[in-house]
Parts: C-alpha cells; sequence; structure tokens
C-alpha cells in the first residue's frame, strides 16, 4: 500500500467509524408500543365506558409508570449513548416536564383543548428528534402528529375517536413497530 | 520545504484508531458494543484497547450489573487532543505531500 493510500485508508476509517458511532443502536420502538396502547385503552374508556373523565388521567399516569420502569429496566445494563442519543432523550425528558404542570392544572383547560395541545407539543418533540438524530421517518411522524393537533381541533366531533385512533395505530404503535423491525436488522447486521 | 508532521504511532494504528474515532462520539461505551462496532476479536481489541490505556488515551472502568461484569472505555483529555492532533496531522499530510 502505498503512502497517500495508507493515509487515505486512515481518513476513510475515521468517518466511517464517526458515522458508525452515531447511528443509533436501539431506538426505544417499546415506549411507542406501550403508549400507543394506552392512547387506544384510554379512547375506549373515554367513548364506551363509564368514568370517561379519568379514562386518560389513570391509563396515561400508567403509561409512564411503564416507561419509567423500562428506562430503568433497559438503562441499567446500557452505557453506551452517542451524544445524539443524549440529545434526543434530552429533548422527551423536556416534554415529559412540560406535560407536568400542563396536568396539575386539572381543568382548566377543556379536554379537546388539552388534546391539541399534546398533539402539538408531542409533534414538536417529535420533529425535534427527528432533526437531532437526521432521521426523515421520525420528522413524518412529527408532522402526522401536527396534523392530528389540527383536525382535532378543526374537524368535527364526531371524527374525534378516527383521529385517536388513526394517531394510536400509525404514529405511536405502527412507527414502534417499525422501530423494532429496524432494531433487529442492526442487530443481524452487528 | 516544511517539515511533515509526525503521525502518533499509538493513534495509527487500524484498531486503535477505530476505536478512538468511536470513542470521540460518546461519553462512554462498552467493550461489546466497541467490538461490535470496530468487528475485530475479543483478544485483538483487548491488546490495542491495552496500549491505547497504557498511552492514558482512554480511561477503563470495570464494574458489575447484576452478577454480569461491564467493562467500560472513555476517551481521556489527552486522548481527546492526541486523536484531534492526529487528525489534523492526516490532513497537513494530505495537504502537502501528495
Amino acid at each position: 500500500m502505498t503512502e497517500k493510500a495508507e493515509i487515505l485508508s486512515r481518513v476513510e476509517l475515521i468517518e466511517q467509524m464517526i458515522a458508525a458511532g452515531k447511528r443509533t443502536t436501539e431506538h426505544h420502538g417499546w415506549v411507542f408500543i406501550t403508549w400507543g396502547i394506552g392512547y387506544l385503552v384510554a379512547t375506549t374508556r373515554m367513548y364506551l365506558l363509564p368514568e370517561p373523565d379519568i379514562a386518560w388521567s389513570v391509563t396515561m399516569s400508567v403509561c409512564g409508570v411503564l416507561t419509567g420502569v423500562g428506562f430503568w429496566l433497559t438503562h441499567r445494563a446500557k452505557k453506551t449513548a452517542t451524544e445524539a442519543e443524549h440529545s434526543a432523550g434530552g429533548v422527551w425528558i423536556a416534554t415529559a416536564l412540560v406535560f407536568i404542570p400542563f396536568i396539575l392544572s386539572g381543568e382548566a383547560y377543556k379536554p379537546m383543548t388539552a388534546a391539541v395541545v399534546i398533539f402539538f407539543i408531542i409533534g414538536l418533540a417529535n420533529l425535534a428528534s427527528g432533526n437531532i438524530l437526521r432521521w426523515w421517518p421520525q420528522r413524518m411522524v412529527g408532522l402526522l402528529w401536527w396534523s392530528c393537533a389540527v383536525a382535532l381541533a378543526n374537524g368535527p366531533k364526531n371524527l374525534y375517536p378516527v383521529i385517536f385512533v388513526f394517531n394510536a395505530l400509525v404514529c405511536q404503535i405502527g412507527f414502534g413497530l417499525y422501530l423494532i423491525m429496524l432494531d433487529r436488522k442492526e442487530l443481524h447486521r452487528a | 520545504m516544511p517539515d511533515l508532521p509526525e503521525l502518533d504511532e499509538v493513534c495509527h494504528g487500524q484498531v486503535r484508531l477505530a476505536a478512538l474515532s468511536l470513542l470521540s462520539g460518546v461519553k462512554e461505551a462498552e467493550f461489546t458494543w466497541l467490538r461490535n462496532k470496530i468487528g475485530a476479536s475479543d483478544g485483538n481489541l483487548s491488546i490495542h484497547l491495552s496500549k491505547l490505556e497504557n498511552a492514558k488515551y482512554i480511561k477503563v472502568e470495570k464494574q458489575f450489573v447484576g452478577k454480569k461484569p461491564q467493562t467500560l472505555y472513555r476517551l481521556t483529555k489527552k486522548g481527546r487532543e492526541a486523536f484531534l492532533e492526529y487528525v489534523c496531522n492526516l490532513k497537513a499530510l494530505l495537504g502537502k505531500k501528495f
């Protein structure tokens, strides 16, 4: 190997490794699926079962606890995280913190107003995370959340359950399954 | 003609350079993560990581997660500076020599 070829091979190696290090190895598909199922359960409770007022607060609290426990279990063993993963994680932690005063404000907001704001914030978090990871599927999911927020704000009332179910199936469960599929692919490649 | 920069021998080895490049983008990394990304065998990677540790370019931390041992590697300040200088020297060599 000539000296120039050797130097070029080292430059290529550095670029490859930095790119490989940036690729996230874990996409947390289970989190999206958990919340998607939570949305479906809450939607069903809200429209079909008694006590619709507590449907969202109880179900979302359960999802929050499950997510916390799940992260604790998976990250107890995993120490490696890229800077991009840390940044995207920060976006989601900030999003969760935004909801605390929002939830504590109780009935200050009408349920549908609250839903529109929540959909908008989660859409924003997906877009921010997609931008940090430079990953267009998550940006698309963010835009879908915003579309759902706009539909909730302007659409007729009888469309609400359809929007909730669509959101849960596509933006959360569908996206979560896609992420799990990606993780499996990467596992095979490693 | 200006002097051409010398390349740091510790950084120049392929496996060591790969490890430094990977560690430059993360806070810390597990041995298995590095091994999977680099594609080296356990023994080969261990030898090269030891060389980096002896040069004080990386810091090693061993711990137990439950009953499983875990080895974590982190780039030191000296290691980061050496890696950056190596990259600058590579650029300089490419620019001046060829």
